[in-house]
């Protein structure tokens, strides 16, 4: 097992929570498509490396609503909540001014560098990951601006936010490809 | 089941999951083209295709989650779910349609919780 320190951190999109609830309700009953699958086997893998898994603030606020489902109940039972802190929404605007992406895209990106769970005792993780494929493509394409803008903003900042990082951003048959090497 | 199990070949280095996740990215008109192009397609059941062994050794995965949970609600489908859909309304929409309803919720959700900060420790963890 890692130590806390070592764990990796993942935050996932919420689709590919839509994903994993659907093939949880019609796994026994059809084939699951190839995102359902990767949803479920992304989980799955995860937590058999102690992968610690995220979604955000948002997506538990919708999910809150269906929990009494066992679908969601148990997606909700597997999963910690991440919330933005102080600067998120600072770094959220750069990020836009930086890339074309949405405001929701950027709000997703700055969460995975500048968001807690409910002890406070983290900040960041160091995967989103996402089916939206192009949203990685820009994403990836402005990565090195993006880095000189986080360092230049971060240098400013107490502990721990001058410690923010970028996260990875893939999806999840591509980190289930890496893991099967 | 590995992601290897999964990828029987249907020919050359091409297997049956790849071609669904091309054919899951066409949008309505090119899924109806390839309708055309192969119309034994509409002949198939979906019954018709087992669910594989593999599918059903990661669900089982999942059924031990279920069986610690304290009462059993599974979702049904005249359930309530989202966008004012029941559970088979909802799974029985296009894709684009589910994400955009996923999305409405998700954004309406993001309005509710505008503002909100998450006090965070100055030994916190960063992601190193």
């Amino acid at each position: 097992m890692n130590s806390p320190s070592e764990t990796m951190r993942c935050l996932l999109d919420k689709n590919v929570a839509r994903y994993a609830i659907a093939g949880l309700r019609y796994g026994r009953l059809r084939l699951l498509s190839p995102l359902e699958t990767d949803a479920l086997s992304f989980w799955h893998t995860a937590e058999e490396r102690g992968v610690a898994l995220f979604i955000s603030h948002v997506s538990f606020h919708v999910l809150q609503r269906l929990a009494g489902y066992d679908e969601v109940r148990v997606l909700l039972d597997s999963v910690r909540v991440l919330s933005p802190t102080r600067y998120h929404a600072r770094w959220s605007r750069r990020i836009r001014e930086t890339a074309g992406l949405t405001r929701e895209d950027a709000a997703m990106i700055a969460l995975a560098s500048f968001g807690s769970d409910q002890q406070g005792s983290i900040l960041g993780t160091h995967l989103l990951i996402t089916y939206d494929q192009p949203m990685i493509n820009e994403y990836l394409d402005l990565l090195k601006k993006l880095e000189r803008r986080l360092r230049a903003m971060t240098a400013q900042l107490p502990a721990p936010f001058h410690q923010a990082t970028l996260p990875r951003m893939a999806t999840p048959d591509e980190i289930l490809l890496e893991w099967a090497d | 089941m590995t992601r290897y199990e999964r990828e029987r070949t249907v020919g050359l280095s091409v297997s049956v999951e790849q071609v669904a996740r091309l054919i899951y990215s066409f949008d309505r008109r090119q899924k109806a083209r390839l309708l055309q192009l192969v119309p034994e397609l509409r002949t198939i059941r979906p019954e018709e295709a087992d669910i594989p062994a593999g599918q059903e050794a990661l669900l089982a995965h999942f059924d031990q989650k279920f069986d610690t949970l304290p009462e059993r609600r599974p979702l049904q489908d005249d359930d309530p779910f989202l966008g004012g859909l029941t559970v088979a309304e909802f799974f029985a929409l296009p894709e684009a349609e589910q994400a955009r309803i996923w999305n409405q919720a998700h954004l309406e959700a993001e309005r509710e919780l505008e503002g909100y900060e998450q006090p965070v420790r100055d030994d916190a963890l960063p992601a190193r």
